[in-house]
């Protein structure tokens, strides 16, 4: 087992994996303050499609799913590069990791693009 | 699987290996929260009664300790990934073991807090 995730990932990789790291470490506050921490009533349907139809709070969101996507499939992918089969068979461990990332953004944004 | 085992020994294993092996084990369980985080999304799009039901399913007392546990695994893997953010720079170096004592007493302060504003919400 590699003790450091950078000896597992590409230099690109690792990089924006300390990137989208340090950028969720806001984003990820934000989000659990204004959802479960500022009011009683945060998570009501009304309160949901309010906060979604302010186009500031709807670009958010967008980062946030990108950053967040992002980072944990690339964490997927160094986790099982990491492994004696993901060593053997790095190009489909890579292929893999993009697709389920690139679906996971799809899914998110069709949520975000029917407010 | 080669590698993964050694996530789970703790004896003759460094406070950083551990801390490693920690950051990884809540990966993981992050990954599989988030796919089901954005499938429960779904019922936002099924509109406000399938939407309710579902918060109403999720967001009870009964279900606080799970919501408690998912904070102090967010709270956790995100200090600690500042701390290797800030090993990789360099930054705080020489203090780095002192910094994963302070990061993981702040991932508890920030659980501790989280979980008392959940329960007076959920309690109600």
């Amino acid at each position: 087992m590699a003790m450091h995730t950078r000896s597992v990932l590409d230099p690109f990789g690792w990089i924006l994996q300390m990137i989208t790291g340090f950028l969720l470490l806001g984003f990820v506050l934000f989000h659990l303050y204004i959802t479960h921490l500022s009011s009683h009533e945060a998570l009501s349907y009304e309160q949901v499609v309010l906060r979604l139809s302010d186009p500031t709070i709807r670009a958010f969101y967008w980062i946030f799913l990108v950053a967040v996507a992002f980072h944990a499939f690339n964490g997927l992918r160094a986790i099982l590069l990491d492994t004696d089969f993901g060593g053997k068979n790095a190009r489909a461990v890579n292929a893999i990791t993009i697709l389920l990332f690139l679906a996971a953004t799809a899914y998110g944004g069709l949520l975000l693009i029917a407010f | 699987m080669v590698g993964v085992k050694g996530w789970f020994r703790i004896r003759g294993v460094s406070l950083q290996s551990l801390a490693f092996s920690l950051q990884r084990l809540t990966g993981i369980i992050l990954l599989i929260y988030l796919v089901a985080h954005l499938s429960y999304l779904t019922s936002i799009r099924l509109g406000e009664e399938v939407y309710t039901a579902f918060i109403s399913l999720t967001v009870r007392p009964e279900t606080l300790p799970l919501d408690s546990l998912l904070f102090l695994v967010i709270f956790y893997h995100a200090f600690n990934g500042l701390r290797v953010v800030l090993n990789e720079f360099g930054i705080l170096y020489e203090y780095r073991r002192a910094l994963l004592y302070i990061l993981a007493a702040l991932a508890v302060i920030c659980w501790l807090w989280s979980t008392y504003v959940m329960y007076i919400y959920v309690m109600g």
